[in-house]
């Protein structure tokens, strides 16, 4: 491509991600996922006012809501930080206009999950319960709890993820520091740190991003693995199982690809990314999620198929439900938003485009929400010990909790979207020198036609 | 283009130019040297042998990083057990794969701080950003090329560096 035709992709990139303006959509969306967002903070007064009590959580059923959309939010944060590295280590050329869409869904998604631990706490200023401080009764953080496990390995993956979304993000800063004026000049500038663009600075950032990638992948997986030992280290019914590490990590991934459609396809949409979120990027995206579907239907069928032949009382009893009890309901919605649905539209081509991924991808997060649901309140509501059975419904607290959590991930990403270029320009623009990220193995040009990658997703031209 | 003792830079359009600048500047005298070269997207590693990078050693640091993040886990984990005034006749408080777990996320946690300080190290930032003309043209995807060229060395010998070349000077 010549320099000209170059130039002009890059100007119509930064046109398109409107850096220097308002997007009126955009904010309008942004101010509705704000108020949103405000039921939320409201909510939670309301319980730090009365206490937890306003809650539906009681006796036996001491989880809820609140801890299903924990669970439920930093399997949504699998969606990049494990993604974008996966592809990234494998060499995808594909995932240059994916890798920050995706990567910034872990940072929100972890913020917002982590607020939930915090929730379900009730006395939210007791938390300093869980740092590596001697508290004022003497006392030191319980390591043996599970529940610590997670507070270090989500502190460690948000931090990751953080800073694995920040380093490739200073030299979008430098680029738009030196094409912009006024206080965005400031700002980007002291996003950029300085960032000048040297061979030496280029062999670093690429030798740090390399690592940071091999360093997320296996903590992305014990961060799922943790939660999934929140309940398989004890002995209620159908939560002890050797499976729950794998089948939570799969749900994880599967629930995080899902999210990343939706919103790859509201921002191809939004954002006239066409060129860049191309079809076949959504085609390939599509296929991850097809095997995700199969790997969670394999996963679903495995936990069930051995508790109904071992047919012990206690897990029984919560199998039952879940088939054919209360909770039927719930258990069958999940089976087809999660399994049916997805293996009608994805096998095909005509499925993995844009429109058809993002509706299943949105039946697939509430199918995993359900399915959180499901693996927690059925278990607890009837225990090992029958004499305690109990009931759960959630309050409005809770319901208003759940929305705003949503409402508070959006704004999130949107405002996002608003200040920093949601795909990676210099990314886009390595990808049109040497496809393969530079190095001595560098592809030829035309291997991208060869990958089923158009050049027009690597900043050739388009239509 | 304006050739003076001191700082000259031009901006290439591409790399296969600053290529060719590169190895005529390698075959001439040593009074011309690259100040700096910047670019708003890695340059192929082809160009190796003309620019002058170190080895980067953010690999290791992640390592080391990892190594102390996991001793600094280990030692939160039991110490905190020793804190504990009970007595459990010599029996650990906790046991050995919870302290694995926090280790292993210590690990992580130090390995992605090294990681993320030796880049930054490297990289020598954070640092003031001095604006320069050259600002404009790198962020376009345009390479700039700074040589600082001393008193004696004739304009004209500078200006055969980029002779026939897709290139503009700056300075």
């Amino acid at each position: 491509m010549d320099r000209s035709a170059a130039a002009e992709q890059d100007a119509r990139l930064l046109r398109r991600l409107a850096l220097d303006r308002l997007r009126p959509g955009l904010l309008v969306g942004t101010a509705l996922a704000g108020s949103l967002a405000l039921l939320l903070f409201y909510a939670w007064g309301i319980q730090l006012r009365d206490g937890i009590g306003v809650a539906g959580i009681n006796r036996p059923v001491f989880w809820g809501v609140y801890i299903t959309t924990f669970v439920f939010w930093i399997g949504i944060s699998h969606a990049g930080t494990l993604i974008s590295a996966i592809l990234r280590v494998t060499g995808a050329e594909w995932r240059r206009p994916v890798t920050r869409c995706a990567e910034a869904i872990t940072v929100f998604a972890l913020s917002v999950g982590g607020i939930f631990p915090i929730l379900h706490m009730g006395r939210a200023w007791k938390v300093y319960y869980m740092f590596p401080l001697p508290n004022h009764r003497g006392l030191w953080p319980n390591f043996r709890s599970p529940l610590m496990w997670d507070a270090a390995a989500i502190t460690a993956y948000l931090l990751g993820s953080c800073l694995y979304l920040f380093l490739p993000l200073m030299p979008d800063m430098a680029i738009l520091r030196d094409q912009s004026k006024g206080w965005r000049r400031h700002i980007y500038g002291l996003l950029a740190l300085g960032w000048r663009g040297t061979p030496q600075q280029w062999r670093s950032l690429e030798a740090g991003i390399k690592a940071m990638a091999i360093i997320i992948i296996p903590l992305a997986i014990s961060v799922h693995t943790i939660v999934s030992w929140d309940f398989a280290m004890t002995t209620v019914p159908m939560w002890t199982s050797t499976i729950f590490g794998p089948y939570f990590v799969v749900g994880a991934i599967y629930s995080g690809v899902a999210v990343l459609m939706v919103a790859m396809a509201l921002l191809r949409r939004g954002m006239k990314l066409g060129d860049y979120l191309s079809d076949q990027v959504f085609n390939n995206l599509g296929l991850i999620f097809l095997v995700m579907t199969l790997a969670w239907g394999y996963f679903t069928f495995a936990e069930h198929i051995t508790v109904w032949y071992a047919n012990e009382t206690a897990e029984a009893r919560v199998l039952w439900d879940r088939f054919l009890g209360e909770a039927a309901v719930l258990f069958w919605t999940m089976v087809v938003l999660n399994f049916i649905v997805p293996m009608l539209v994805l096998p095909f081509r005509w499925g993995r485009k844009p429109l058809p991924t993002a509706i299943v991808g949105c039946g697939v997060l509430v199918g995993m929400w359900l399915e959180r649901f499901l693996i927690i309140v059925p278990s607890l509501k009837t225990p090992r010990l029958a004499y305690t059975l109990g009931h759960y419904s959630p309050s409005w607290v809770e319901i208003s909790v759940l929305i705003g959590s949503v409402g508070l991930f959006i704004f999130f990403y949107f405002a996002f979207v608003q200040s920093a270029p949601i795909i990676s320009m210099w990314e886009i623009r390595e990808g049109r020198h040497h496809p393969s990220g530079g190095g001595s193995d560098a592809q030829p040009e035309n291997s991208n036609a060869r990958r089923g990658v158009p050049s027009s997703a690597l900043g050739g031209t388009t239509t | 283009m304006s050739l003076t003792a001191g700082a000259v830079t031009t901006v290439f359009n591409d790399e296969a130019a600053l290529r060719v600048a590169l190895e005529r500047l390698e075959k001439q005298d040593s009074k011309v040297r690259i100040l700096e070269i910047r670019s708003s997207a890695p340059l192929s590693e082809e160009l190796n042998g003309l620019v002058a990078t170190r080895a980067s050693r953010v690999p290791l640091m992640g390592i080391m990083g990892g190594a102390l993040g996991g001793l600094a886990a280990f030692l939160i984990a039991t110490l905190t057990a020793k804190a504990y005034p009970l007595i459990t006749g010599h029996m650990p408080i906790v046991a050995a794969p919870p302290v694995g777990i926090i280790t292993y996320e210590g690990i992580a946690l130090g390995a992605v701080l090294a990681t993320t300080l030796a880049v930054i190290w490297e990289c020598r930032l954070p640092r003031r950003h001095s604006a320069s003309a050259a600002d404009g043209a790198v962020a376009e995807g345009r390479i700039s090329l700074s040589l600082e060229v001393d008193e004696e060395v004739p304009a004209q010998a500078v200006q055969e560096l980029f002779e026939g070349l897709d290139a503009e000077g700056l300075s």
